[in-house]
């Protein structure tokens, strides 16, 4: 069986669930059979990564993290997500938020595929490299 | 009134301001990582030896550049340890490819492939910087090689001569004065004052063996003008196999700057050793001897880089003497071969001639220069001509020299010219000869001035003619130095040095 690759794979799961969305759960129990059978569990993650970048550039629909030193105000939260609106062109955006003191300041803003780190910890990194 | 320099300047600086305003930047995620590679997920714009960032724990960076790209992932090959990268590190693209620092601030210093100083002189300062990887020199912008890349061996340059632009192969077994050859052509360069740029470069050489080459150079008056990358064993596969990029990169730009380089690479066996490394940990289908398929492409576009640039672009020239280590003296082993393929012909050095004492240990018979006489000095040129035939009829009859008193007369004189001739041609390592001792050295050997002289006074004979004519004709010499055909009047004053010497050593 020629191997698959796992963007295709992604693909396909995508098209899938968005013409039968009551299959969802099929699916996806036969994307774990197919991954457990070419010993591809452990790439779980990086396929979800795929599947949301799909999910971005067919449907608009947009995942991503954010990590901030504190937690997000609400006015915060918007304005973050009307600019990834805005830069990708997504239509929808769904924001996990996670607390990282050790960020110092500022937010890092995790997608699929971009990242827009504007930390204090960053820049200090920077800084200490061009010193170095 | 619209001004198109207001709107080119308006549209340079929003260009630069949108460059430095940090966005959203495409980044991906290592994977896994060893043995110098890593796999990463993401950047699916990344371009093909495009330059990345990986970040470690510890918020430094440590480069690599894309070798692999496949639609799952990229395949990068690590410029440092791969034990400050970790699975989970964030990669980002720079948008370079690898540049180097070039330029004139590199002349006398010992660097690494990236460019980093290893001397301890402090850092280079230039803001000029070369690409590791760029197209060679199409043919429009060539011109044939006419100008001779003296390296002051009287064995090279009378019988397989080098010209300026040329590639000329060195190969030979190990430990059989391959490096000797090319650190000899360096030393020339700056005893003749050519004005000519060495670039070494050290692919996995060990680094006692660079040291002592550093040394020499520095001895020797070399080092202002000469340009050292080294690599040794213990560098990752990555340097090694940039090194001779590196180092063409950095000789480029005197080529492109009206200037001439030489450029050694030592040696290209250890390159190709390298790139296998790589490729199998990058999963690349192996070939022949589990080498890539592109083993050929690897040295090929290294070398098309040397060139004799035309009058056009500046006359610049970069030559090339690229290094290969043969096995047993198997010449017709794979990479051998391609890069016999490649170049414009080789210098091939033998195991058994260096362990008789012929020393440099050239065969004349397998090593080829195919630019030929065109980059040859037209005084030594003068003189060369008969050389290789009788030297090839010497090795057609070496196998009789035992039979002596058995041999006519002409047979007799064929050996008896060939075996001055290969005394003749030895030479020690650090003596590089310029172009007068060489025509006045093979002029009355070629002429049988010579043939009565002991083949174990050789040395002496020629030594002392020419410290006759240095000390008699200082200014003669000079003359015959500038490279031009000896007229009738120098042939006389040389030849007849020579007879009146040569009848004080005649047994």
């Amino acid at each position: 069986m020629p191997k698959l690759s796992r963007r295709r794979i992604a693909r396909e799961i995508v098209q899938l669930i968005a013409r039968n969305p009551e299959r969802q759960s099929e699916i996806l129990r036969q994307t774990a059979a197919y991954l457990l059978q070419h010993k591809k569990a452990g790439e779980a993650h990086l396929l979800m990564l795929d599947i949301a970048d799909e999910l971005q550039k067919t449907q608009g629909l947009m995942t991503a993290e954010v990590q901030s030193a504190f937690g997000l105000a609400s006015t915060t939260r918007d304005q973050i997500v009307a600019m990834l609106k805005n830069v990708t062109g997504a239509q929808s955006v769904e924001l996990s938020e996670t607390v990282q003191p050790e960020l110092i300041g500022g937010v890092v803003i995790r997608t699929p595929q971009f990242e827009l780190d504007a930390s204090v910890k960053r820049q200090l990194n920077q800084l200490a490299g061009g010193i170095n | 009134m619209i001004s198109v320099k207001e709107l080119s300047n308006e549209l340079q600086s929003a260009i630069d301001q949108l460059k430095n305003e940090k966005g959203l930047e495409k980044s991906g995620i290592v994977t896994r990582v060893g043995d110098g590679v890593a796999w990463i997920y993401g950047l699916t714009d990344a371009g093909f030896n495009e330059v990345l960032q990986i970040e470690t724990a510890d918020g430094k960076t440590v480069d690599a550049f894309v070798l692999n790209l496949m639609e799952d992932e990229i395949g990068a090959v690590l410029l440092g340890t791969d034990a400050q990268v970790a699975a989970g590190a964030r990669v980002r693209l720079t948008g370079e490819v690898f540049k180097v620092p070039v330029g004139p601030a590199l002349l006398g210093r010992v660097v690494d492939p990236l460019g980093r100083p290893l001397d301890g002189k402090g850092p280079i300062k230039t803001n000029d910087f070369g690409l590791v990887e760029r197209p060679a020199p199409g043919v429009i912008d060539r011109k044939s090689v006419h100008e001779p890349m003296m390296t002051g061996l009287m064995a090279i340059d009378a019988l397989v001569p080098i010209g300026r632009g040329q590639r000329e192969l060195i190969i030979g077994d190990r430990q059989t004065g391959k490096t000797a050859i090319a650190l000899d052509t360096m030393i020339n360069q700056a005893r003749q004052k050519t004005g000519v740029v060495n670039v070494y470069v050290a692919v996995g050489q060990k680094l006692s063996k660079i040291s002592r080459l550093i040394e020499r150079l520095k001895s020797e008056g070399v080092m202002d003008q000469s340009i050292v990358v080294a690599t040794s064993p213990a560098d990752p596969a990555s340097l090694l196999y940039l090194a001779p990029y590196a180092g063409t990169a950095m000789a480029e730009y005197f080529r492109d700057n009206k200037g001439h380089a030489l450029v050694i690479y030592d040696d290209l066996t250890k390159h190709a050793v390298a790139y296998r490394q790589m490729s199998l940990l990058l999963r690349r289908p192996p070939g022949r001897e589990a080498y890539p398929g592109d083993v050929f492409y690897l040295h090929s576009r290294l070398l098309e880089r040397s060139a004799k640039l035309s009058d056009e672009l500046g006359a610049g020239s970069l030559t090339a003497l690229p290094i290969i280590e043969t096995q047993a003296g198997d010449i017709s082993a794979y990479i051998p071969t391609n890069v016999i393929s490649i170049t414009d012909g080789q210098i091939f050095l033998e195991t058994n001639l260096f362990f008789q004492g012929i020393r440099p240990a050239i065969s004349v018979g397998l090593s080829v220069s195919r630019v030929g006489g065109s980059a040859q000095t037209k005084a030594v040129k003068s003189v060369s001509g008969s050389i290789k035939l009788n030297l090839a009829q010497f090795r057609e009859l070496a196998a009789f020299t035992q039979f002596s008193t058995d041999l006519d007369a002409a047979t007799k004189a064929t050996i008896n010219r060939g075996q001055r001739l290969v005394e003749l041609l030895k030479q020690p390592q650090y003596s590089p000869m310029s172009v007068w001792e060489q025509v006045a050295v093979l002029m009355p050997a070629t002429e049988g001035v010579f043939d009565n002289v002991p083949v174990e006074k050789i040395g002496d004979v020629t030594r002392a003619h020419l410290a006759a004519l240095w000390a008699d004709h200082k200014a003669e010499m000079k003359e015959l130095s500038k490279g031009d055909k000896p007229s009738d009047d120098m042939k006389k004053l040389i030849m007849d040095t020579a007879k009146k010497l040569a009848k004080g050593y005649e047994g």
